[in-house]
């Protein structure tokens, strides 16, 4: 025998590609479309506080217009006009057709050209054009222009212009300011969107973290630990509640495992030790060889013993693994408990046991003839075991409801109440005084168990104590 | 007979070698698998016992090797394992027979004779053993002449035991040939039935004819000479 050892498949090369970080792609998300809504908001603030200046001074020009028109026919003088007008940042001028200025606000004309005459003229009578110009120093006006019909001039290209201008500087500057603070607004709350659809998605992930966490936290050693359930959000309670009925699953098996190991162990270790000892004592003086034959039989034996343990394991390991795996052929039940009956007579005899077999005569069905052996051997011998001399051991068979039962009857010594659940569990023994004499190993049973689970069917058991024990096996029947 | 064992576990390969040699024949060990398909290319070897992990090279390789080289010296295959799948997979690969560890020596002293005999056991119309006549055909056994009064499993069991005279029978295959029975708690009842037996066969005369050996099973011989 030697160890080979296998080659380790990389863990990376398995590894299913992962659709990256949710938290990631969440935050994008919210920080994406909460970065959207305010972008929007302070557009639409922006357009409204601009077209609301705009408008504003528009509707100034027009005032001022009016009333110029107003005071031009009274006093044409521009300190007048000026001081009545009482704005500051406003001028304006009075153009006569052939381009002199008639009337001004003191150095308008230094500042603002003369521009959109042509446009008035050419408009309708009462006309009025609204611009815009730079002035020399790069100052912005909006300029108002309009023909004042003065009297009897009917043609309107006599008519002298009214301009207005209002200094736009100021508005500038405040949209400037405006579009800075905005735009200062935009940058925090970018980072701030960011920062916050980053805290959001982190506290959504959070619990699956924790769950995360949590599994990876539990061993072999701690596997009684469970996830917290109740903190957790709608969404996780049920995956957290699953995987918690997994670990019980898990630790239930794990339980049965360890358990499973140590009886083992502990079953091997009286066998072992048998041997170990009677070997020793052998050995630790001359003998003759008759001596020294009667110990080599007995270890023989007792590693005969040993074998049939780890027989009955292997199989109860094997069908609880891999499930059916059964050469089914088709038996009469009759014939075979016949045969069984016949192979056990002589050993009821012996103990003065009347071993009986009814029934099952043309029942035929699909089973594995050796488990089946298996089985009712198991029964038959616990049977014969349990029950004093003058007893009896009957073993029936009849059909039921498309299914074979099987029944091993006993007027031994019975099983007390408290023992009956457990007498199919390994290495159960309801006296443990009992151990492994005579073959019983507190295996029989299991392997019955697991016998009729494989055959799809089950077993039970009852008991009365001082009247006997019956062993009911159910299996279907199917044609083999 | 010489028989190769390609065995790689030093006290299987040592009680395997000095018991076969015991029983007459010519053994050849060796402890890993190149070595042995060296040995077996030299051939000579009737039979070859082949432990299915080995160093160097498995015993399922070695044998498919063999019987691609047409060479169909028989195999006997141990194993550790008896998976039926690992059953399966030595006999298709032409392995002769296949004995699961731990194994009767007893038994695998019959599954070599069976396979090396390849044919028959002694299909003799009449069995003697020392003053024990048996008629397989009539269904007759006698002692010393005088009729022994047998129930047809004793007279199957008594045939057993005498067709392999000299052989020890192990209680299961005993269970398994008289009975068609396997079971694992039928140790005690083939005793049952061997003492019925020789109840019958021995107790009335002075040679005894059935031997127990401890631990094992039965073997009918006579050792009286002895």
């Amino acid at each position: 025998m030697c160890l080979k050892t296998a080659p380790v498949p990389e863990p990376a090369a398995s590894r299913p590609r992962s659709t990256g970080s949710i938290v990631i792609r969440l935050t994008a998300w919210y920080a994406g479309s909460s970065f959207l809504l305010i972008l929007i908001a302070t557009g639409v603030l922006y357009g409204t506080v601009a077209g609301n200046l705009r408008a504003q001074d528009r509707r100034i020009l027009i005032d001022t217009a009016a009333n110029l028109r107003l005071l031009l026919r009274r006093m044409p003088d521009a300190p007048t006009m000026q001081a009545r007008i009482g704005r500051p940042l406003i001028w304006f001028r009075l153009i006569a057709p052939d381009g002199r200025v008639l009337v001004q606000t003191p150095g308008m004309d230094r500042l603002v050209p003369l521009a959109g005459l042509a446009a008035v003229r050419q408009g309708p009578q009462g006309g009025t054009v609204i611009g815009s110009v730079q002035t020399r120093g790069g100052i912005p006006f909006t300029i108002l222009s309009e023909l004042v019909p003065e009297g009897s001039h009917g043609r309107h290209a006599d008519a002298p212009v009214l301009q207005v201008a209002i200094d736009q500087a100021r508005d500038q500057y405040v949209l400037v300011r405006d579009r800075e603070r905005l735009l200062f607004v935009l940058i925090v709350s970018l980072g701030l969107c960011a920062a916050l659809g980053y805290a959001i998605a982190r506290g959504g992930v959070r619990p699956v973290e924790r769950i995360t966490a949590a599994a990876r936290g539990i061993k072999a050693a701690t596997l009684h630990e469970r996830l917290a359930i109740d903190d957790l959000p709608d969404e996780l309670h049920a995956l957290a509640e699953n995987f918690n009925d997994m670990l019980d699953r898990l630790e239930a098996s794990f339980a049965r495992i360890s358990q499973f190991s140590a009886d083992v162990a502990h079953e091997l270790r009286t066998p072992v030790n048998n041997l170990r000892g009677e070997l020793e004592v052998a050995l630790g003086r001359a003998r003759t060889p008759v001596e020294y034959r009667d110990v080599l039989g007995s270890a023989l034996e007792e590693c005969g013993r040993i074998n049939q343990i780890i027989q009955s394991l292997l199989f109860l390991a094997r069908a609880e693994a891999e499930g059916g795996n059964l050469r089914r052929e088709t038996l009469d039940l009759g014939a075979e408990l016949g045969a069984i009956v016949e192979f056990y007579e002589p050993a009821a005899l012996e103990a003065g046991i009347a071993l009986e077999r009814d029934g099952g005569t043309g029942l035929t069905g699909g089973f594995d003839r050796i488990l089946l052996q298996q089985a009712i051997g198991n029964l038959i011998a616990n049977g014969l075991a349990h029950t004093p001399r003058g007893g009896r051991v009957i073993v029936t068979a009849r059909a039921d409801d498309g299914a074979a039962v099987i029944e091993v009857a006993d007027t031994g010594c019975g099983i007390a109440p408290a023992h009956l659940p457990h007498v199919f569990d390994r290495f159960y023994r309801a006296d443990p005084s009992r151990s492994s004499r005579g073959g019983n190993f507190g295996l029989g049973l299991s392997v019955v168990r697991s016998i009729a689970t494989l055959h799809g069917g089950t077993v039970a058991i009852s008991s009365a104590i001082g009247a006997g024990t019956v062993v009911t096996m159910r299996l279907p029947l199917r044609a083999g | 007979m010489k028989l190769l064992i390609v065995e790689d576990e030093p006290k299987t390969a040592g009680f395997l070698k000095q018991g076969l040699e015991e029983n007459g024949f010519s053994v050849d060990a060796v402890r890993d698998g190149l070595t042995g398909a060296e040995m077996i290319r030299q051939g000579g070897y009737d039979l070859v016992i082949l432990d299915a992990m080995l160093p160097g090279q498995d015993g399922w390789t070695l044998l498919r090797e063999m019987r691609r080289r047409r060479d169909q010296t028989p195999a006997l295959f141990l194993t550790a394992r008896d998976a039926v799948a690992d059953r399966v997979h030595g006999l298709e690969l032409g392995a002769d027979d296949y004995l699961v560890k731990p194994f009767a020596f007893s038994e695998l002293l019959a599954r070599i004779r069976t396979i090396l005999r390849r044919g028959p056991l002694r299909q003799a119309a009449t069995l003697v053993v020392a003053d024990l006549e048996i008629d397989v055909q009539r269904h007759r056994a006698t002692r010393a002449g005088k009729l022994l009064d047998l129930t047809p499993k004793e007279f199957l069991l008594l045939s057993l035991l005498a067709r392999r005279a000299g052989d020890v029978i192990t209680r299961t295959l005993i269970a398994e040939q008289v009975w068609d029975i396997n079971v694992d708690s039928g140790g005690n009842v083939v005793d049952v039935h061997m003492h019925r037996l020789r109840a019958k066969v021995d107790d009335p005369f002075a040679n005894r004819l059935i031997h127990t050996v401890r631990g094992i099973g039965y073997v009918l011989e006579d050792r009286s000479g002895a």
